[in-house]
């Protein structure tokens, strides 16, 4: 069956979309008390806060394929994050509004509560939290939470595997050479 | 590093006019005719009327980039090459839009397949939009000029396995399935066809039409952008453009204004309506961005004991139309079936999961074929398409929901493909689908396929072919422009290019956009110089 929910002709969904994100996010900074918004991007560089979101996206996505060797890890975190912030600039300005927001509800603690189930932050997160709160957001019966999901599977995926930096982790030995 | 030619960058040094807005543009330009976009419409249509002897322009909001620049990465090309870095999506987030946005537009990154216009779908249009001229008969001589000009012929070298399988696997199930026509020139079969043709082998407007235009005396700006039309009365008396970054911010509130006797709108479905909105054109009617289509496209990976190397070789080259043409436009929609290239960034996404569950799909990825089925929309009742609508910054948005209908088409698009990777000899199938799993048989994929909740963001789903939104048609109350390419209430306005079909096509576009606008360019250049010119 059609989720009608988010199917009304009406309601233009982006638009809806953040309507319901910054709702979250009031409903969480009431329930939070004193939260700092934290963005997750500012004047096209990646926060300290938009590092930690995207760095715990990046672990619990593509994590078991990265070497076990911490140093080389941490190597391949930073040089994806780093594309990261070129692929998001690569956007137009409404797309990097909306990224932006979703940033900022992982980053800050009610709303990401309420959309990943973890309390903790991304980068104190054990590999298991990170699993489940993917997880809660994948089949999440609310359809913007499972959007949510979708929107940051697809940039980090894109982002990550695009990279030909990171083509010797896949199988893929590259193009031709002409 | 590339030895061959470039032809485009051979002909800037003999003296090409192409501009660069970023680098600043005049403040008022004339000519006979301005055309909006480079892509399929606007390369067919500038190279007919330069032929004809007319002062064209061609305005273009991506970048040029030419073959030298095509370095077969993703990184690259989804950055310059697609319309919003590929992040294109649906306003609801659901379906993802892969569309061009550089000079030659999608005809540079599409994967090559050609198709006419399918025959029954001629016929629709004739009965149900007043489309008397499109008899299948007609429109021959202009798909075959079209063919002749960008050297159209069935795929002669054998096709990769990614593509053979499909072939094995209908075969095996006794369904039809056919070689693909391509638009290449001694191609390489290197695969790279979406990721911008490092050859020259894809025959693109970036190859052939453009250059012939710009050799004509044509003048180009890219990184411009078509803000909107100016109107008086029923005439366009301006076009008003800015320059931009490659991201599309502006780099200058100057813009350009450019006048001309006629006005050519080529931007694609979606921006061409868009256009259009933003300049308030009118729309007695209110069809203008409606009904647009996507040929919404479902996927299924098989993994295979041998390497299919999915990368690899010319991209698509078997295709069965056994679920398309047998199906009737009252019935459960119909479906295309094809192979996917599958490059590592297109496939982490199209192959699904996260984590453990991606890692495991990426240890037999070189092992994976890849199919998919694009759907046949705009035929029922319940597949009206979707309509084009406007940020609050001006940029386009299309709201397109998913009906019943065709979320019943994706459920039945995914049981097929498993069906035929099965009889292939795949090991496992993994549809795309948030409750899929690896199936490791036909009758276990065919049990939890059948169980799948078919719901926005569970169903995996993207497009390629975007279409309509300017939808013509014999009558003003059916369409925004006549069956020549005229909008029906502005004189000197035309659109050609994909957004005006009243349907979907149910095959691959770029041929049916070639063919249609072949005939109205013609047509035109006639109106405009009195020249008989022909494409070839």
């Amino acid at each position: 069956m059609v989720d009608r929910a988010i199917d009304h002709p009406l309601t233009p969904k982006r638009r809806w979309f953040l309507k319901t994100a910054l709702f979250i996010g009031a409903v969480g900074a009431s329930l939070g008390g004193l939260v700092y918004w934290h963005r997750g991007m500012d004047n096209g560089k990646l926060t300290e806060h938009g590092r930690d979101v995207l760095r715990g996206l990046a672990i619990g996505i593509v994590g078991p394929m990265l070497p076990k060797d911490r140093a080389q890890r941490d190597a391949i975190l930073d040089g994806h994050l780093a594309h990261v912030e070129v692929f998001l600039n690569g956007m137009p300005n409404v797309l990097q509004i909306e990224v932006n927001a979703i940033l900022g509800l992982l980053g800050n603690l009610p709303t990401r509560k309420m959309l990943t189930g973890m309390g903790s932050n991304w980068s104190d997160a054990s590999e298991e939290d990170i699993t489940r709160a993917l997880e809660t957001m994948r089949l999440n019966p609310l359809p913007t939470t499972r959007l949510t999901y979708q929107v940051v599977r697809a940039v980090t995926c894109m982002a990550f595997f695009s990279n030909s930096d990171h083509w010797q982790l896949t199988g893929y030995p590259g193009p031709i050479e002409l | 590093m590339s030895k061959l030619p470039d032809p485009f960058r051979e002909g800037l040094a003999r003296g090409w006019k192409a501009s660069n807005g970023e680098d600043g543009l005049p403040e008022q330009i004339q000519c006979d005719v301005v055309i909006v976009g480079s892509g399929a419409g606007a390369g067919i249509t500038a190279e007919l009327l330069t032929k004809a002897g007319l002062d064209v322009v061609l305005i273009e909001e991506g970048p040029l980039r030419t073959s030298s620049d095509f370095k077969q990465k993703e990184s690259d090309a989804y950055a310059t090459l697609y319309q919003e870095g590929a992040g294109r999506r649906t306003m609801d987030g659901a379906l993802t839009l892969l569309q061009g946005r550089c000079v030659g537009g999608t005809t540079v990154i599409n994967w090559t397949s050609s198709f006419r216009t399918p025959d029954s779908t001629l016929g629709y249009w004739q009965d149900r939009f007043g489309l008397k001229d499109f008899a299948a008969d007609a429109m021959a001589p202009w798909f075959d000029q079209a063919e002749r000009r960008l050297n159209v012929a069935p795929w002669a070298i054998p096709p990769n396995a990614n593509n053979e399988l499909l072939r094995t696997g209908a075969q095996k199930l006794g369904i039809e399935a056919h070689v693909i026509p391509r638009n290449v020139k001694t191609c390489y079969n290197l695969g790279s066809c979406g990721l911008g043709c490092p050859t020259n082998a894809k025959q693109s407007m970036l190859v052939t039409t453009i250059p012939s235009a710009l050799e004509s005396g044509a003048r180009l700006f890219y990184q411009t952008r078509a803000e909107r039309l100016e109107l008086k009365g029923d005439q366009v008396t301006g076009l008003v453009c800015a320059p931009i970054r490659i991201n599309g911010v502006k780099t200058s509130d100057k813009v350009m204004r450019v006048t001309a006797r006629h006005y050519v709108i080529s931007g694609g479905a979606i921006n061409s309506p868009a256009l259009l909105k933003r300049s308030k054109v009118p729309d007695p009617h209110d069809l203008l961005g409606k009904r647009t289509f996507l040929h919404p496209v479902a996927f299924s990976s098989g993994v295979f004991d041998q390497r299919i190397e999915g990368w690899n070789g010319a991209p698509q080259t078997i295709h069965s139309d056994h679920f398309v043409h047998n199906a009737p436009f009252n019935g459960p929609i119909g479906y295309k079936l094809e192979a996917t290239p599958i490059h590592p960034g297109l496939a982490s996404v199209l192959m699904g999961g996260f984590g453990k569950s991606l890692a495991e799909r990426f240890e037999t990825y070189p092992n994976t074929q890849m199919l998919l089925a694009l759907m046949r929309d705009g035929f029922h009742e319940e597949s009206q398409g979707g309509t084009v609508l406007l940020n609050v910054d001006g940029s386009p948005m299309l709201h397109y929901p998913l009906s019943d209908y065709v979320l019943a088409g994706f459920k039945q698009a995914l049981l097929t493909m498993a069906e035929i990777q099965f009889a292939a000899g795949a090991k496992k199938v993994i549809p795309l689908h948030e409750q899929s799993e690896a199936y490791t048989s036909w009758a276990q994929a065919k049990a939890a396929i059948s169980a799948f909740e078919m719901k926005p963001y569970y169903v995996g789903g993207g497009s390629a072919h975007i279409m309509g939104g300017c939808g013509m048609a014999g009558s003003e109350k059916l369409g925004v422009v006549r069956p020549d390419g005229v909008h029906w209430q502005l004189g000197n306005l035309s659109v050609h290019d994909g957004s005006l079909f009243p349907t979907s096509i149910g095959a691959n576009p770029q041929l049916s956009i070639y063919g249609i606008v072949n005939r109205m360019a013609t047509q035109l250049a006639k109106r405009l110089s009195g020249k008989d010119v022909a494409l070839a």
